[in-house]
C-alpha cells in the first residue's frame, strides 16, 4: 500500500516537470542504471509452455515461463515455490520438490520478457498404488521471496497421497529468458 | 553456458526490437503500403510460438470472463503477425469440446511484431452463462487449440475451464485479432 502510493508521487512528480520525457531519456541513456526491483507477484504472469516440453527418463518436463507484464525490469532469484491445485485453489497431493542444479543466479526480466525454470512431472501411471491420482486445474506458484501466489492453468493428474513416495512434481530455479523448444 | 549467455543477450535484444517494432506498426497504417523493411520478417510460424492463457489475469462479470490469450516468440528472430487466431477448447486427447471461438471485432487487425523473447496478445472471451445452459452438457477442458493467423498446424496451452460439449447452439468462447504487448 505505501509502496503504491509512493510510485503514484513518483509518477505524478515525472508529469509535473513537464519536459520530463526527453529528460529521462537522456539521463537514463548515460546514468549508471539503478538497482533493478524484485518482482513481485503481480507484475508477473506465470505459463507452462505445452509447444517445448519434452519426456526425460520417464519424466516430462516442461518449460514453467514468469513473464514480466509491468512496465519496469524486474529481477528473481532462485526457486519458485509450486504446487497443483484444484479449481478453487486447494492443494492436490506434494508441493514440488527442488531439482538443485544449476545453481542460482540473479535473472533480470525487461518489461514484456520472460524467464523460465522447468516444471518436472511424473506420470501418476509410474507410482505404484495409492497414488491415488486426481486431476489438477491449476498451478500455485510463488515468486522467489513473495507471499502471494501466482495462478496458471494446468491440467495433469497428480497424486493427491502426501507421503513423500508419491511426489509428482519437481521444479528448477529460474534462468534468464524465454525456454526454447529443445 | 554460451546457451544461457546467448539467452540472456537475446532477452535484452528482445525488449530493443520491441520499441523499435512499435514504431514501425504505426508507420506501416499510416501509409497505404507496409514499409518495404517490414515485409522482410518472417511470418510467425506454430513452432515459433508458445501458446498460453493468462490465467491471473482474468477479469469480467455477469457471465463473460476475458483472458489475454497470449502469444510468445520462443524463435530467436522476430517474426510478426496479422489478424484473427482459430481458438478452441479440447479434452486432453486434443478432441474438440462444443464451438471454435467466435470472432471478437473489439480491434481493427494490424500487423504484429514478436521480438525473440516477445509476448503478443489476443483477448479471449468466455461465456460462463453459456456453458451454465442446459444445452451445453459441460465437461471440463484441459487444453486450447490455437492456429496462429495463417498456420495450418495449432499449438496447444493448458485451459482447465468448463467447456461445452455440444456444439451448434450456445458459442461461449470469443476471440479478438492479436495485438501489440502482453495485457488486455
Amino acid at each position: 500500500m505505501f509502496n503504491s502510493i509512493r510510485r503514484t508521487i513518483a509518477a505524478a512528480s515525472a508529469l509535473a516537470l513537464g519536459l520530463g520525457g526527453a529528460l529521462w531519456a537522456t539521463s537514463a541513456a548515460s546514468a549508471a542504471p539503478a538497482a533493478v526491483p524484485a518482482c513481485s507477484t503481480g507484475s508477473l504472469a506465470v505459463w507452462v509452455n505445452l509447444s517445448a516440453g519434452g519426456v526425460a527418463a520417464g519424466t516430462v518436463w516442461f518449460p514453467l515461463d514468469f513473464t514480466n507484464i509491468g512496465r519496469r525490469a524486474c529481477t528473481l532469484l532462485g526457486y519458485p515455490s509450486v504446487a497443483a491445485t484444484n479449481v478453487d485453489g486447494g492443494q492436490l497431493g506434494r508441493a514440488a520438490e527442488r531439482e538443485l542444479a544449476p545453481k542460482p543466479t540473479t535473472v533480470t526480466i525487461p518489461a514484456g520478457g520472460t524467464a523460465h525454470a522447468y516444471l518436472l512431472w511424473l506420470d501418476v501411471g509410474n507410482f505404484p498404488s495409492g497414488c491415488k491420482p486426481g486431476t489438477a486445474s491449476l498451478l500455485k506458484v510463488y515468486p522467489p521471496g513473495q507471499r502471494s501466489a501466482a495462478r496458471a492453468f494446468f491440467s495433469l493428474p497428480v497424486c493427491l497421497t502426501t507421503t513423500p513416495l508419491y511426489q509428482s512434481l519437481f521444479v528448477t530455479v529460474l534462468q534468464p529468458g524465454v525456454a526454447h523448444a529443445l | 553456458m554460451r546457451t544461457t549467455i546467448r539467452r540472456a543477450a537475446a532477452a535484452v535484444a528482445a525488449a530493443l526490437a520491441l520499441g523499435t517494432g512499435s514504431a514501425v506498426v504505426v508507420a506501416s497504417s499510416a501509409s497505404a503500403a507496409p514499409a518495404a523493411h517490414s515485409s522482410l520478417i518472417a511470418a510467425c510460424t506454430t513452432g515459433n510460438l508458445a501458446v498460453w492463457v493468462n490465467a491471473g489475469a482474468g477479469s469480467g462479470a455477469a457471465g463473460t470472463f476475458y483472458y489475454p490469450l497470449e502469444f510468445t516468440n520462443t524463435s530467436n528472430h522476430t517474426c510478426r503477425t496479422w489478424g484473427w487466431p482459430g481458438v478452441s477448447a479440447t479434452n486432453a486427447n486434443g478432441l474438440q469440446l462444443g464451438d471454435a471461438a467466435l470472432r471478437l471485432p473489439i480491434y481493427t487487425p494490424q500487423w504484429v511484431n514478436i521480438a525473440p523473447g516477445g509476448t503478443a496478445h489476443a483477448l479471449l472471451a468466455y461465456g460462463n452463462a453459456e456453458v451454465q445452459t442446459s444445452g451445453c452438457k459441460p465437461t471440463n477442458a484441459s487444453l486450447i487449440k490455437v492456429y496462429a493467423p495463417n498456420q495450418r498446424t495449432a499449438d496447444f496451452g493448458f485451459f482447465s475451464l468448463r467447456a461445452c460439449t455440444v456444439g451448434g447452439k450456445d458459442v461461449y468462447l470469443s476471440v479478438s485479432a492479436i495485438v501489440p504487448g502482453t495485457n488486455i
